[in-house]
This record gives structure tokens, C-alpha cells and sequence, in this order.
């Protein structure tokens, strides 16, 4: 077994993990990306047929976000958005517990506006790209309550 | 003279202020540039009659003496991700069909107001979403970089046309927007500079929103003064945008001294990898020595939590672009696919409408937000950003800047690394840590790979302290003293 | 008084939680400039932002926060100093952004407490929260046969939500707690409490259990019920319902149920059958809302009396009992409308003519108190005429009838009308030796001994004057003379 690479410095042990003679630079970097495991090696990329998205769950996320899928493209669906979940779920590795999730961007206090009307009375220019206005209305294939 | 599509921006600003050449000369030899390039599929549409319009006015400005700002007469491209008024704005995606703005975007507005000439707006991946422009609903942009093997080679993305078209002599510069790299990592491929300026500096109103804590408009240019001169244009403070950042703007290009002796510049291990290839890291290598050799102070610094990176990015991005591009739902603009309910028509509209890589973005986005997987998701995702700006701060009480590798590779063919939708990703390994931070960041040219493709290296700084940003990388590429043109501009010269 | 269902097999007890959306008062949106009045032409209150253009961002509303923070304190809650918006992501014509920006984890106001005058005494509701958010736009079902039109007037207009604990155990305590809550917002001035208008909105979470237990049982939701008397009838109706379900073996499953107003009944939603899962996450393109304990102090300072300060005040200030002060501090303007014509004259008197008699009238003609036929100032002068005796009491009705209908002054009603009541006991003496004089056989009766013929003399002499003698001299007069 040659070795190739490891991650320096990282808290990775430096032995090498994985047969990777024939891995190219892409595949290099994928597992790169991936996470090199500390003790035990991930799940094979093999063994990602054992799907954490399945079929099912890609049609509620589909429904929920409105998105159609023919339903022959839910099989594949499922197997490429496993894979990537898969992989972020190397974040699993690192401890979180104490660690205060970042909420916004910009270190500073939010910008306020006066209570003034300033805006609108423009229905022209809110309704000039609307697929099938009508008068001053946007419309849409009657919804039934 | 060399021809007026060669120069950079600052010297296209001396020649207008010295008269040597009016702004509608020098627009309509980019606007020829524009139509003899086509082949490159830069440009989603091309504004040539405002742009002679608006170097009229140009010329008119400077005639009276009152030349509008630092940019007047100059022509450049806009990404199609800012919304332009009155003309026509897609963000590559076939959803915003027909979309025209009754709105101009803060940072074209900006450009506009620095007098800058805008040609048209450029082909980008679909809502920003792609590292190699192959998802624009309107067809892949060509690298004008290639070699002669047949196959053409992918300008990057998502700024993928505003990359081709600095480097292919189109546009003297370009607005771009960057995610998780979509400046950088293009400018990289295409062998220009691009820059993402800290979060906040650049108003994000009216800039076609992908992931709102990480998107980022910044300049591609040719030179890195020419990207601080495009920076004074596009930034300052928004009161229409919540984030932007109420830091006074410097002088950006004031700041490009040629002095960078005593500067600390730290090497982060975590990106230097044993099996690199040896072309990314001799470039690296390089680069650290020509700093050096310039009388900065290189260092080694730990970025640790580095690879984890990219995974929190996938969390992070496709969870608000999920929600950001719910507005496309086929009822006030853009398309929509007619049906008889409701449902089946945002369905439908919706499929249609957003490409195949948009679709699994915003499904993955939908998936880490739904019930029972925020936590494991989203959280962790966000504590994960937390320990990323962590190592930054850490790693800037001990240096002033960060040099990387901009990209694992050069340039790809069009059609390569599409099976697999994580490795394209990759792409952006180097890009993401910055992003997700928050960090201004250059790329600039640096080298050639072995096959004759460009290559770029990457430089962070503190927030805001973009002033050390343009000043190290001005430094970076004199002494790189990059000049090679892309293929296509030889091929040009027929 | 325990509200409760008796079934078959045993009593229920009814839960309710009320969650009450408030429409924040504001000249503009909570994110945007534009304008936020009622009733204007369709998508004109429409910026580019409550239309969900693309790369539009939303601003705070300042103001709006001010509001959510006042009504916080109003309702003796908790003002969180840290809160955040978060995105609540669903699909729906009228929310254009395909989200509606809330609070979620971190809502601007935590628990406080609503008090109630039930009969059988005070009852503290808890409120569990106050958070702000974006109403949504307005879809219109009955244009078109095919079409639901849309109208954004309403996208980004400022709302407060707040939910009730499930501390309401019947449909009269869930009427009085909207009431009340609409008294406070008013007194506050951050919710003009217009139902019909859709300024305040209710939602009903209701489920029964037996009356022995305390358990939480399965409840259902009925959907922006827009009348506090709806409200009552909607949970009346929904807990015999359930009731009902339980008692036939059933199980009420949780749903989303609407009230029809006009059968009287809550029927399920079907289209809202599946599950909602909304995704929410702090709103990238905001701020968390970080106050300052002195920013709090500053609005709780300048916080008005509220209802029920103010009916301890008019209880030890004005002497009125309990229950009339209740119903004077209702509502603000009634309370306003009180102090007014109280101020300065005797307050029982006034109290008495603004509930019994002002009511009556308002009541007749379905006017509110602030489009009241009689101004709080001439129904004062109404008093003072009466405290002063310059007309009797039953005169004064005369005269505020003629108020009513004309809407002058009582003084000049009485001046024309020659109504002044008559003190001159010569005058009166006169009528009452007349009546004497005329009816010898009553006189005799009384010099029999019956009294009861005292009130008989009294009625006619009243006659005589037109009502106008003054009662109780007429009295003494006539005994004196009847005694001869």
C-alpha cells in the first residue's frame, strides 16, 4: 500500500486508511472533501444504495417544495441527494456541543427604518411582468378552500 | 497604441480624462468584441444601444468637465443576477423568463452612477448554482482559454460569462457575484482577477438572491488595480439592505502601495495536502516565495476545522436558496406553466422552470430544514460556520493575510466532472472557508498549468481590510508578472 | 358557574386557547414604505418588496417594534431582549416571498397575563406569547369562475400574534378574554381591535376532556374566525362536536377546522390536509432585534392607564359600583366619554345616564360611542341640569330624547320648551289646591286613611304642571294640605 496523502494537522492519525493507488486527483479530492475517518473507515461509497433519502422522502420534499419529479427520475433523485447528505454528514465527527451556532453575518445592530410611507402606489410597475393579470389583480387557477 | 479592447481599466480612465479617446470609441470597439465573440455565449443579452447611449452621455459628462465618478465611459458587463431596470434579467434560469425589471440593483446602480457603460449582462450557472457555467438555462459559456485538444474548456462559475469576457478583451470588467466562490474560481479558470469584498460591502438589493448570508457582489478585472477602481464603484452603505455594512470605504486603490515588507502572510496547512498535484502546489510554493522575497513574512498557520468546510456550505446555501427562490412560483413574473389547480401549476412551473442542479438544491435545502433534521442539519451547520471564523480570527491575530491555491485544478472540459454532483462541488474547496467567514478574498493569475491552462492564487484578509487585500495581491502580480493571453485571442488575431 | 357538557356517559370540560392576530397600528408595512390603510385600490400599497421581487430586501419598521414591545407590557409579559425573525416557508398565492417572515424560537414577548371580570369572579388567563410578523395578501375566490384574483395590499403589514395557555374553559371566557385583549390593545393604541376589518383575527384551539380529568386531549384548530360572538358559537359548537366524536367511540384527530357562520358549524379543511412542515430558519437577510432594558423602560413609562387600573381608579375616584365601572372601562372611548361627562358633577348620576340611558340609545341605532348623537359635554350639561333641579329626572328623558334627534343642547331644549322645573311653591301650592279643591272624594278617602291615594294626588298635580313641579315639593304640599 503507497501512501499518498493525509491531511496535515488535522487530528488525523497519519497512518494511511485507504488503498488509493488508483486514485486520480478528483477522487483524491473527493475523499478530501469527504472527511478521512479517524478510527474506522466511513461507509464505502459503495454501500450508499443503503439510502438516507429514500423514495418516499423525495416525494415529500419534492411535493413540499413544489417541485414536480416524474417519477421515473425519483430513483436516481434519491441515490445523487443521499450521497450528498451522505457526505455533509461527516459533521457528524466534530463535537458541537458548547459551540454557539452563527446567526447572522454582520457584527451590528439592526438597521431600523421610520415609520413613513415611502413606497408603492405603483400597481403598473408591480404588475408588469405578471404572467395573467387581470385589471389590477395578479391571478391564479382558482384555489377551492 | 496598443488596441483599446487590451487596456486595463485604469489606463482606458487616463486615456478618456486625457482626451486621447472618446468613451463611444471605446465602446463601440467593445461592442464589436461583443458581437465577434458570440461564440463564446457570454452574454445572455447584449445592451449595445444603451451602452452607445450611455457613452454618449459619457462623453457629454466629461465634455462639460463633470465626469461622473471613477468609472465614466467605461464599458463593462453586469451578471445577470442584478436586476437592471428595463432590461431584461434572468439569472440564467429559464423561471425568470421575460423577467424586466421595474428596478435597477444598488450595485449596477452604483456602476451607472460612476458613469460606467454597461454591455450587456452576462451568462452565469443558474441562480448562481454551478462551478463551471454548464446549468444556465441559455447554454454553457467557452473558457477563451483552451488547448489543442478539441474540446473546449469550462470558463468556471457561476460568473462564468463576466470571466469569459474580461478574459476574451469583451468587457474591460465585469460585476460578478460570489457564493461560495463564484467570482474566484472563474476569474481562476479564465486567467483574471476577481474579487469578493467583505460581506456587507457590496448592498445586496436587487442582486437575484441565491444564499442571502453568503452571497457577495465583487469585480473581475485584469489587474488587481483595476478591481480596487471597480470596488470604489460598487460598494458603500445600503439602507435597503438589513446586512450592508456601515464601515466607511476607504480608498481602495490608495491602498496599493507596492510595500508589503513586514507584512505577516500565514499558510494555512490544512489546504496544503500531500498527492496535491504538483502544478497547484508549485504555483503555491511560488507565490509564497515571491512574497517573501518582497519582504513579507511568511508563516504557517492552522485553519482546522477547513474540511468541514464545503460539507457546512451544502448545508448552509441550500438551505436559504430553498427558501429564497420560493418567490418563483409562477404568479407575478417570469414563467409559468398553465394547469388546472393550484398545486399543478406551481409544480409544473417550478419543474420546468429551474434546471436540474437548481431542483436538487433547493430539495436538499428543503430536506435539512424539514422537521426532525434542523438540528442535525442546519445547527450543526451554523456551529460549524461558528469554529470556521473562529480558526480565521485566531489565524489574523498572527497574520495580516492568507495565501491559498484558488482552485484544486485548472480549467476542466465542458461535460467532465457531471456525474457526480459532490465533485463538481469540489471545485470550491478553497473558495468556501473565506466565504462562509464572511472574508474579502482575491484571486489572482499566477500561473500556467502543464497543459497551458491558468492558474490562480487566492488571498484572504481580515473583514473589511480589503486595503491589504488589494495591496498584497498588486504586489502577488507584478512579481507573478502573468501576461500570457488566452488561446482565443491569438485565434482572434485571424 | 363551571362550564359544562353533559354527554351521555359524563361531563366534559372544554379547553380553549385563543391565538389572536392583531394587525399592528402603523403608517407603514413591518419591512417596507409602503402604506397600510384599509381599503384602498387594489395593489397600490404594494412596494416592490410585498411583491416578492427578485433580490428585494426587508427593512424593520421601527415603530412596529415599539408597538409589540407596548402591547407587551400591556399584557404584564415578559419583553424578551433578544429576538429574532425567522422564515416560515409554505406555498400560497397571497404570500408572494413563498414565506412569511415570523418569530419562531425567539419571540419579542413571553408570558404575561390577561385578567377577566367573569360573575363568579376574576380569572387569570396566561398568554404564552406575543411575536410579530407579515400578514400575507388577499386572495379573491368569487371574480372569477376559473380565476382566484390577488391582491397584495395587506403582504407585509404588521402583525402580533399572541397565544393564549390553554387556560379558557368556556365560550363566555374565551368572549370576555377577546374583549378584553381588544380593550387593551385599543387603550395601548397598537391595534385598532376592527374586527371586520380583519384588524384583529381569531383562531380557536379546542379540545374536551372529562370533567374529572386534567389531561390534554387532542384538539382542533378553527381557522380566522372573524366576530368575538362567531368565536363563542364556533367553540360551543366544536366542543359539542367532540363531545360527540368520543361518546360514539370515536377519536378527534388534530385538524384545521373553519367556522360557518352561516350553518352554525366547524367543517374540516380538507385542502389544508397535508402536513405542513414549514421549515423555519432565521431570516439571513435580518438581524436579531437586540433591545436595551432602558428602550423598555422608556415605553413602559409612557404606557397609558389600562382597563383595569382604570376601573379601580373610577370605583374609589367616582364612587361607581363595580359592575358599572366594568362596563364604563370596556373600551376606552367609553371610559373617555365617562370621565368627561362625570368630570366635576355627581359621577353616579352620570354613570347612570352614559350606561343605562346613552347605551340604550346607541344600542337602538348601532352606533359606537365615538359616532355618539350626543357629544360627552351636552349629556354633561343634561346632568347639571338635573343636579342643579332645574329639570326633574323624568323630564330629562324627555329632553335627552329630543337631544337624540336634534342634537341640541339640553339647556336650549329646556329654555324653548319651557321644561324648567317649577320651585316656586306658590305656583305649585295653587295647582295643588285646585286638584283638592276638584276631587273632594279622594280627599275623603285619604281622611279614611288610605295613604295609597297620596301617589294618585301627586300624578295629577304633575299633570297640571306638565310634569314640571318639582316632585318633591308637590309631596310635602300635598300632605300638608290633605292633612288640612
Amino acid at each position: 500500500m503507497r501512501r499518498l496523502f493525509s491531511l496535515k494537522n488535522s487530528s488525523q492519525h497519519n497512518q494511511p486508511i485507504y488503498d488509493l493507488t488508483s486514485f486520480r486527483l478528483n477522487d483524491f479530492l473527493l475523499v478530501c472533501a469527504a472527511g478521512i475517518p479517524n478510527e474506522q473507515p466511513r461507509k464505502n461509497f459503495e454501500k450508499l444504495s443503503e439510502m438516507v433519502l429514500d423514495e418516499a422522502t423525495v416525494r415529500k420534499i419534492a411535493k413540499l417544495a413544489r417541485i414536480k419529479v416524474p417519477e421515473n427520475e425519483v430513483p436516481t433523485l434519491a441515490e445523487e441527494l443521499s450521497k450528498i447528505i451522505e457526505w455533509i454528514e461527516q459533521l457528524n465527527e466534530v463535537d458541537t456541543e458548547n459551540v454557539t451556532p452563527m446567526t447572522s453575518m454582520a457584527e451590528m445592530v439592526m438597521p431600523k427604518r421610520a415609520d413613513k410611507v415611502t413606497d408603492g402606489n405603483y400597481p403598473d410597475r408591480v404588475l408588469s411582468n405578471a404572467p395573467d393579470p387581470e385589471g389590477p389583480f395578479y391571478t391564479v387557477p382558482k384555489v377551492v378552500e | 497604441m496598443s488596441k483599446l479592447t487590451d487596456l486595463t481599466i485604469a489606463e482606458a480612465r487616463d486615456g478618456l480624462g486625457d482626451g486621447k479617446f472618446s468613451s463611444v470609441e471605446l465602446t463601440d470597439v467593445h461592442i464589436k468584441a461583443v458581437e465577434a465573440a458570440r461564440d463564446l455565449n457570454a452574454f445572455v443579452t447584449e445592451t449595445l444601444d444603451l451602452a452607445i447611449e450611455r457613452a454618449k452621455a459619457s462623453d457629454e459628462r466629461r465634455a462639460k468637465g463633470k465626469p461622473a465618478g471613477g468609472m465614466d465611459g467605461i464599458p463593462i458587463a453586469v451578471k445577470d443576477l442584478f436586476c437592471t431596470e428595463g432590461v431584461l434579467t434572468t439569472a440564467s434560469s429559464h423561471i425568470l423568463d421575460g423577467f424586466i425589471p421595474p428596478y435597477e440593483s444598488t450595485v449596477s446602480q452604483n456602476l451607472r452612477d460612476a458613469g460606467s457603460v454597461m454591455l450587456g449582462k452576462t451568462n452565469m450557472d443558474e441562480f448562481a448554482m454551478g462551478s463551471a457555467n454548464v446549468t444556465s438555462f441559455y447554454g454553457a459559456v467557452k473558457n477563451p482559454w483552451y488547448v489543442n485538444d478539441g474540446k473546449d474548456r469550462v470558463p468556471g462559475g457561476s460568473s462564468g460569462g463576466s470571466a469569459a469576457a474580461v478574459a476574451a478583451n469583451i468587457s474591460l470588467g465585469a460585476a460578478g457575484s460570489d457564493t461560495g466562490g463564484s467570482i474566484r474560481q472563474p476569474a481562476s479558470f479564465c486567467g483574471v482577477v476577481g474579487m469578493k469584498p467583505t460581506y456587507g460591502r457590496c448592498s445586496r438589493w436587487g442582486m437575484v438572491a441565491f444564499a442571502s448570508s453568503l452571497d457577495q457582489a465583487g469585480p473581475l478585472t485584469r489587474t488587481v488595480r483595476d478591481a480596487a477602481i471597480m470596488l470604489q464603484a460598487m460598494a458603500g452603505h445600503d439602507s435597503k439592505d438589513s446586512t450592508s455594512s456601515t464601515e466607511p470605504v476607504p480608498n481602495f486603490e490608495a491602498s496599493i502601495t507596492g510595500e508589503i515588507k513586514g507584512l505577516k502572510i500565514g499558510i494555512p496547512s490544512e489546504y496544503r495536502i500531500d498527492g496535491m498535484s504538483s502544478e497547484i502546489e508549485g504555483l503555491w510554493s511560488q507565490g509564497v516565495e515571491m512574497l517573501k522575497d518582497a519582504g513579507a513574512e511568511p508563516l504557517e498557520v492552522s485553519l482546522p476545522h477547513t474540511k468541514y468546510a464545503l460539507p457546512t456550505y451544502y448545508i448552509v446555501a441550500p438551505a436559504e436558496a430553498s427558501s429564497n427562490l420560493a418567490r418563483y412560483d409562477g404568479v407575478r413574473y417570469g414563467l409559468r406553466v398553465d394547469a388546472e389547480t393550484l398545486d399543478e401549476m406551481y409544480e409544473t412551473t417550478r419543474g420546468e422552470g429551474f434546471g436540474q442542479e437548481v431542483r436538487r438544491r433547493i430539495m436538499i435545502g428543503a430536506y435539512v430544514l424539514s422537521a426532525g433534521y434542523y438540528d442535525a442539519y442546519y445547527v450543526k451547520a451554523q456551529k460549524l460556520r461558528t469554529l470556521i471564523l473562529k480558526d480565521f480570527s485566531d489565524a489574523f491575530k498572527k497574520v495580516d493575510a492568507i495565501l491559498t491555491p484558488t482552485t484544486p485544478f485548472a480549467a476542466f472540459a465542458i461535460g467532465e466532472k457531471m456525474d457526480d454532483p459532490v465533485q463538481m462541488y469540489i471545485n470550491d474547496v478553497f473558495t468556501v472557508p473565506s466565504s462562509l467567514a464572511g472574508l474579502p478574498a482575491i484571486t489572482v493569475p499566477a500561473g500556467l498549468s502543464n497543459e497551458g491552462l491558468p492558474l490562480g492564487l487566492h488571498l484572504i484578509t481580515k473583514p473589511f481590510d480589503e486595503e491589504t487585500l488589494f495591496c498584497v495581491a498588486d504586489v502577488l502580480e507584478k512579481l507573478v508578472s502573468f501576461h500570457t493571453k488566452p488561446s482565443y485571442l491569438s485565434k482572434d488575431a485571424r | 358557574m363551571t362550564y359544562l357538557i353533559q354527554g351521555r356517559t359524563n361531563d366534559w370540560e372544554v379547553v380553549i386557547g385563543l391565538e389572536v392576530h392583531a394587525q399592528i397600528i402603523s403608517d407603514a408595512k413591518l419591512f417596507s414604505g409602503a402604506a397600510t390603510s384599509f381599503g384602498a385600490e387594489p395593489n397600490s400599497q404594494v412596494s416592490l418588496v410585498d411583491a416578492g421581487m427578485p433580490g428585494m430586501l426587508p427593512v424593520i419598521n421601527e415603530f412596529c417594534i415599539q408597538q409589540a414591545v407596548r402591547t407587551g407590557l400591556g399584557l404584564d409579559a415578559k419583553i424578551n431582549l433578544h429576538s429574532v425573525f425567522e422564515r416560515k416557508n409554505y406555498f400560497y398565492p397571497d404570500l408572494p416571498q413563498g414565506y412569511q417572515i415570523s418569530q419562531y424560537l425567539h419571540p419579542i414577548v413571553g408570558e404575561g397575563t390577561v385578567r377577566l371580570d367573569m360573575p363568579d369572579g376574576t380569572r387569570e388567563i396566561g398568554v404564552e406569547r406575543l411575536h410579530m410578523e407579515q400578514d400575507a395578501g388577499k386572495s379573491i375566490h368569487d371574480q372569477d369562475p376559473n380565476r382566484t384574483f390577488i391582491d397584495l395590499n395587506r403582504s407585509g403589514v404588521a402583525l402580533m400574534e399572541i397565544v393564549s395557555k390553554p387556560d379558557l374553559r368556556s365560550p363566555e371566557e374565551a368572549g370576555a378574554y377577546l374583549r378584553k385583549l381588544r380593550a387593551i390593545v385599543q387603550y395601548l393604541g397598537t391595534c385598532d381591535g376592527n374586527m371586520e376589518q380583519g384588524s384583529l383575527r381569531c383562531d380557536a384551539n379546542v379540545s374536551v376532556r372529562p370533567s374529572d380529568s386534567d389531561e390534554l386531549r387532542t384538539r382542533a384548530e378553527i381557522k380566522n374566525i372573524n366576530s368575538i360572538r362567531f368565536v363563542m358559537q364556533a367553540i360551543e359548537y366544536e366542543a359539542e362536536r367532540q363531545v360527540d366524536v368520543y361518546e360514539t367511540g370515536g377519536s378527534v384527530v388534530q385538524e384545521t377546522r373553519l367556522y360557518d357562520s352561516d350553518r352554525g358549524e366547524t367543517r374540516s379543511m380538507r385542502s389544508k390536509e397535508d402536513a405542513h412542515d414549514y421549515r423555519y430558519f432565521p431570516d439571513p437577510d435580518l438581524l436579531p432585534i437586540d433591545l436595551t432594558p432602558e428602550y423598555v423602560e422608556e415605553i413602559e413609562k409612557n404606557l397609558p392607564e389600562l382597563p383595569d387600573a382604570k376601573k379601580v381608579r373610577f370605583i374609589s375616584e367616582y364612587g361607581v359600583t363595580e359592575s358599572d365601572a366594568g362596563i364604563l372601562v370596556a373600551e376606552q372611548e367609553t371610559a373617555n366619554y365617562f370621565e368627561e361627562v362625570a368630570l366635576g358633577r355627581d359621577a353616579k348620576l352620570a354613570a347612570n345616564w352614559v350606561i343605562h340611558e346613552l347605551f340604550g340609545v346607541l344600542n337602538k341605532v348601532g352606533k359606537g360611542i365615538s359616532d355618539s348623537p350626543i357629544v360627552a359635554d351636552k349629556l354633561g350639561n343634561l346632568v347639571d341640569l338635573i343636579s342643579n333641579n332645574v329639570i326633574s329626572s323624568r323630564i330629562a328623558k324627555d329632553v335627552f330624547e329630543e337631544m337624540v334627534a336634534k342634537g341640541k343642547d339640553p339647556g336650549v331644549i329646556v329654555e324653548e320648551k319651557g321644561l324648567k322645573q317649577i320651585t316656586d311653591a306658590g305656583e305649585i301650592e295653587i295647582a295643588v289646591n285646585n286638584v283638592i279643591a276638584d276631587n273632594a272624594d279622594q280627599v275623603k278617602k285619604f281622611r279614611e286613611g288610605n295613604q295609597k291615594v297620596v301617589g294618585w294626588f301627586v300624578g295629577q298635580v304633575m299633570k297640571k304642571t306638565q310634569g314640571k313641579a318639582n316632585p318633591q315639593m308637590v309631596n310635602e304640599l300635598l300632605l300638608e294640605k290633605l292633612k288640612g
